[in-house]
């Protein structure tokens, strides 16, 4: 963690500090904390700062508390200074004393005592799921020795290549090369499953420094051309499939076919070097050819330079940067690969492997992930608001007790302590609950996927002792964060008003009190108008065009390659499928595909026949074969022409259907049917054209897509056994249908696993997941935050009312009007919602920046969202304050006046 | 009679907290920042202390306020060292304190061994 970022936290920390304190040291505790985090690793430097400030802030304020200034003589300041560090001879002895009061008055007031703690359980809980997804992606996405040492190529390498990079002792202090063998067909114990893997140099798990939990890790030894094949296990995969049994170590499992040696499971918590999809066996780069399959498995991959396919990770010697490596090694490639004359290599980039472990996506990923902890920072921060709110009434009714306490000669800071002792009970009992909250809520945060596709069910997520680490800290500055503050008032009670009988009409910390009220409708407006944004924004999502029917549609996926079949036995298992689920009473229609729609496509350079083309055009276009009924079962509304029928086989003339946006682009003015486009050498000739489909992101415009006749698989280099197909079903009312659909190809091939069966209402829903996780969670913060803020507001607004009482008796009796009373209290009571509003409203503009790359048909600054969030926060609170205002304007004068 | 006042003055310092002393003893020989007495001490008590910034600088502002400590005019060059430390020394009346602590402590350890009383 970068000491700048400790130093900033830390910063905010200090104003736990009473001011004084702050004045006169604050830039020393700073620059102290800055030193220690460039010293020392940042997680060292947190838990101390953590527990400092636990048994500090706590001291210093009883300190302030004891009177300490500058009118003292110095002969008192001596005696202080001796007290200073020991408050108490017996430490234990007050703190057990403390305790044992706190829980007496605790378990007196059950009623406040429970919502306190259900309060902090739902703050802290939420803080502590979303700090272990923050953990996994933004902290610690690899689980490896010094992961910032680890850097990776910025483009694919080839075998040998990958061998010349290694010779660069004086760069690394190892190069390893990972590649991914994507799923495999896993059989164990006789039954199938599709189980991601990967391949890994016979180096890797020395070079990123992981040992095995069972059996040994795999070693250069192993990875050997043609050698027995040998794999390793993840240690969850292995947890789950082989129920932790370390016999499985010496085992021989059927992957892709082939027989495979389990030498070891890896150690636990090591997840792979991405947070998506943790690799259930890892092998050597060596077994390349005997586990793929089809045209990958003709490939020689250990020797052809132009094959790239692995991805290189490298450990920095500690005084080469990345920057430098990555220059040496871009003369390393140009060496290998000297460019065509008049050419330029292109400069490689080293990237840290944390940031490359979040995908793609990495920005967005880590954006929503800081999106949703201010979303849960902000919760708990109203939480702790309200929390001090109630404590500050509640010390208005102690004020008496407090007064007899300072009268028979307790100190100021054994009242401050005995208060502080009271909330951190709160907040650590708070924290417990939490703990058991925040493993609820990781299991409904799992049904969720992140920007970019991760689902968050396969990264593993778990509280760990870091997450546990984090949320007794987050407890106890949430303990000092409510209590702070009405320990202070509370310990400055006038003893001899206190002990007055008129103590009801005191005040009761008015401003302190307004200030927070203030916040928290501040804080309830930017959760509030959150969920809003991203309410309109699956809204608009939802609306969205998509070109097929999802409802009664499923979809579930083979890949023959996995099963070694050839050509002529794919194609007899796809033409019996399909007439094997078509038969299906249960079923309207069914179709063969290549792509799966929103989840994959493959983009092809082509000619188009009569078209002009730029001079610097490249004329791309996103193509899929596809089987007859296609488009009726999609639900996709055919515009011109016909489908692909029976009669469009392997024989008959090559024939493609397109979508409007690539009939609209290639064959503007002109009629589409009957035009002819290449590819891969043959001409087609369009024979019809569909409605546009969303591919891949919501909202997107739709690009030229083109659709080939599945039975005259044009795949240039691949072939219809080598990939992977998807069977699309539109079935007749909801009844189980895919396990009879997963029967029937069962009964064709019982090693064929059959995977991704999901129904399309499921994969739109994956489309809409960034706002619909937006919603589910701003949601549901907002509306806790909406119920903190109005129990504080009422609560407010009636011990207003009830102080006030003598004085409306007062005013009723002088013959006032009641409802310009109840007027005038909820005018009063409006100020700090109003005020609170406009902030908020600031707050949310200034804070839209962060969620408005997620958002859909809606900007982040939407007048409408905004004002409607106002003033629905507006009413709210108007009626919390109206409530009290109105019970108290009715009183009966002559009550009002014989009150007390 | 002024001797006499102090060495009441010192009376009322005694027995001094272990951060107090620890202080002190960090800034005996050379005058330090918040962090270097920290790691002054860290390695006097061979790493079993490690002062946290709340308490080393709350223990500092008293020990200020109590005329124990005070700050060094002298400075190294601020091209060299960060501007923001201050250099704490201690005053003569906090030598005379650790003094009169150190004195208190060595009877005490005299007459532990007397008894035998030794680890």
């Amino acid at each position: 963690v970068n000491p700048r970022a400790i130093e900033r936290a830390y910063a905010a920390l200090l104003y736990l500090y009473p001011p004084a304190v702050r004045r006169q040291h604050g830039r020393e505790m700073r620059q102290f904390v800055h030193a220690a985090a460039t010293q020392q690793s940042g997680a060292k430097v947190l838990v101390r700062v953590l527990v400092d400030l636990t048994r500090s802030v706590p001291r210093e304020w009883i300190h302030t508390a004891g009177g300490m200034s500058k009118t003292h003589s110095r002969r008192r300041g001596r005696a202080l200074a001796r007290h200073a560090a020991a408050p108490s001879r017996d430490p234990m002895t007050t703190v057990l004393q403390d305790l044992r009061y706190s829980l007496r008055l605790l378990a007196r007031n059950p009623g406040f005592t429970v919502a306190a703690i259900v309060t902090l359980a739902l703050g802290i809980g939420a803080n502590t799921a979303i700090f272990s997804l923050a953990d996994r992606t933004l902290l610690r996405p690899v689980r490896v020795r010094e992961p910032q040492q680890l850097v990776v190529w910025s483009w694919s390498s080839s075998y040998p290549d990958y061998q010349e990079y290694t010779k660069r002792t004086d760069l690394f202090d190892g190069v390893a090369a990972v590649g991914s063998l994507g799923r495999v067909n896993l059989v164990a114990d006789g039954t199938a499953e599709l189980a991601p893997a990967m391949f890994i140099s016979g180096n890797a798990l020395d070079v990123l420094d992981v040992g095995a939990a069972h059996g040994r890790p795999i070693v250069p030894a192993d990875d050997v051309f043609n050698g027995p094949l040998v794999g390793v296990l993840g240690y969850d995969y292995w947890r789950t499939r082989f129920a932790g049994d370390p016999a499985i170590v010496g085992r021989t499992l059927r992957v892709n076919g082939k027989p495979i040696t389990i030498v070891g499971v890896l150690e636990k918590g090591f997840q792979g070097t991405s947070v998506s999809a943790a690799p259930s066996l890892y092998v050597p780069t060596a077994g390349f050819s005997q586990l793929t399959t089809g045209f990958f498995s003709r490939v020689n991959a250990l020797t052809a330079r132009g094959f790239v396919w692995l991805t290189v990770i490298a450990r920095l010697r500690p005084e080469v940067t990345a920057a430098n490596a990555a220059s040496t090694m871009t003369g390393v490639y140009a060496q290998l690969h000297p460019p065509a004359p008049g050419g330029k290599t292109e400069q490689l980039t080293l990237e840290s492997l944390p940031s490359r472990a979040l995908g793609r996506g990495a920005a967005d990923v880590r954006r929503f992930v800081v999106l949703l902890l201010g979303t849960v920072g902000i919760t708990l921060l109203i939480g702790c608001a309200n929390l001090a709110n109630l404590l500050m009434a509640k010390a208005a009714g102690r004020r008496r007790e407090m007064g007899v306490r300072l009268a028979l000669g307790a100190s100021r800071g054994r009242v401050v302590r005995q208060l502080l002792t009271e909330s951190l009970l709160l907040s650590c009992a708070g924290g417990l609950a939490g703990v058991a909250i925040a493993s609820l809520a990781l299991r409904g945060l799992s049904q969720f996927q992140l920007p970019g596709g991760i689902a968050i069910g396969t990264m593993g997520l778990a509280i760990n002792g870091v997450v546990i680490a984090f949320t007794f800290g987050v407890s106890l500055l949430t303990g000092l964060l409510f209590g702070v503050a009405p320990a202070w008032r509370a310990s400055r009670t006038d003893v001899l008003a206190s002990l007055r009988f008129d103590a009801r009409t005191a005040a009761v910390g008015g401003a302190a009190r307004g200030a927070l009220l203030i916040a928290q409708v501040a804080l309830s407006l930017v959760l509030l108008a959150g969920a809003g944004l991203f309410a309109r924004s699956l809204h608009a999502a939802l609306h969205t065009e998509l070109g097929f029917r999802p409802e009664g549609l499923l979809s579930a996926s083979v890949n023959t390659g996995l099963a070694r079949y050839d050509d002529g036995r794919a194609r007899t298992f796809y033409a019996d499928a399909v007439a094997r689920v078509r038969a299906l009473p249960q079923v309207e229609s069914a179709a063969w595909a290549s792509m799966m729609p929103t989840r994959s496509s493959w983009v092809n350079q082509t000619t188009i026949e009569g078209y002009a083309k730029g001079p610097d055009e490249d004329i791309t276009v996103n193509m899929s074969h596809v089987g007859p009924n296609y488009f009726r079962t999609m639900g996709t509304a055919v515009a011109a022409g016909r489908e692909f029928t029976e009669t469009d086989s392997a024989s008959a003339p090559l024939v493609a259907v397109v979508n409007r946006a690539m009939a609209d682009k290639y064959w503007a003015g002109r009629d589409a049917i009957g035009g002819r486009f290449e590819h891969h050498g043959s001409w087609l000739t369009v024979i019809g054209i569909v409605d546009n489909t969303v591919d891949r992101e919501l909202g997107a415009s739709a690009r030229p897509f083109a659709y080939l006749a599945f039975d005259q698989w044009l795949g240039g280099k691949t072939s219809i056994a080598t990939d992977p197909a998807h069977l699309f079903v539109r079935t007749r009312g909801d009844g189980a249908v895919v396990s009879l659909v997963r029967e029937q190809l069962r009964a064709i091939d019982r090693e064929l696993p059959l995977y991704d069966i999901v129904s399309f209402d499921e994969r739109v829903a994956a489309l809409l997941m960034t706002q619909r996780m937006g919603v589910t969670l701003l949601g549901f913060f907002s509306v806790l935050a909406l119920t903190l803020a109005s129990v504080g507001l009422y609560g407010v607004a009636s011990s207003i009312a009830a102080l006030r009482t003598r004085e409306i008796g007062i005013r009723i009796a002088l013959g006032s009007d009641r409802s310009a009373i109840s007027a005038l209290m909820v005018r009063q009571g409006a100020r700090p919602i109003v005020i609170g509003i406009a902030i908020g409203a600031g707050l949310t503009l200034w804070a839209g920046r962060l969620a408005s790359r997620f958002l859909l048909g809606v900007t982040a600054h939407d007048p409408l969202t905004l004002t409607v969030v106002a003033a629905v926060l507006l009413m709210i609170g108007l009626i919390a304050t109206y409530i009290p205002a109105r019970r108290a304007a009715r009183v009966d004068p002559m009550r009002a006046l014989r009150y007390e | 009679m002024r001797r006499q006042q102090t060495d009441a003055t010192i009376a009322d310092f005694l027995p001094l907290t272990p951060a107090i002393v620890h202080i002190l003893l960090a800034v005996a020989d050379e005058d330090r920042h918040g962090y270097a007495i920290m790691q002054e001490v860290a390695r006097l008590t061979d790493g079993a202390i490690h002062m946290g910034p709340g308490t080393l600088y709350g223990t500092i502002k008293r020990m200020l306020a109590g005329g124990l400590l005070e700050e060094a005019d002298e400075r190294p060059d601020p091209d060299f060292d960060d501007e923001r430390r201050r250099y704490y020394r201690a005053t003569p009346l906090g030598v005379r304190v650790l003094k009169a602590e150190t004195a208190r402590m060595s009877t005490l350890v005299s007459a532990a061994r007397a008894k035998k009383v030794t680890p």
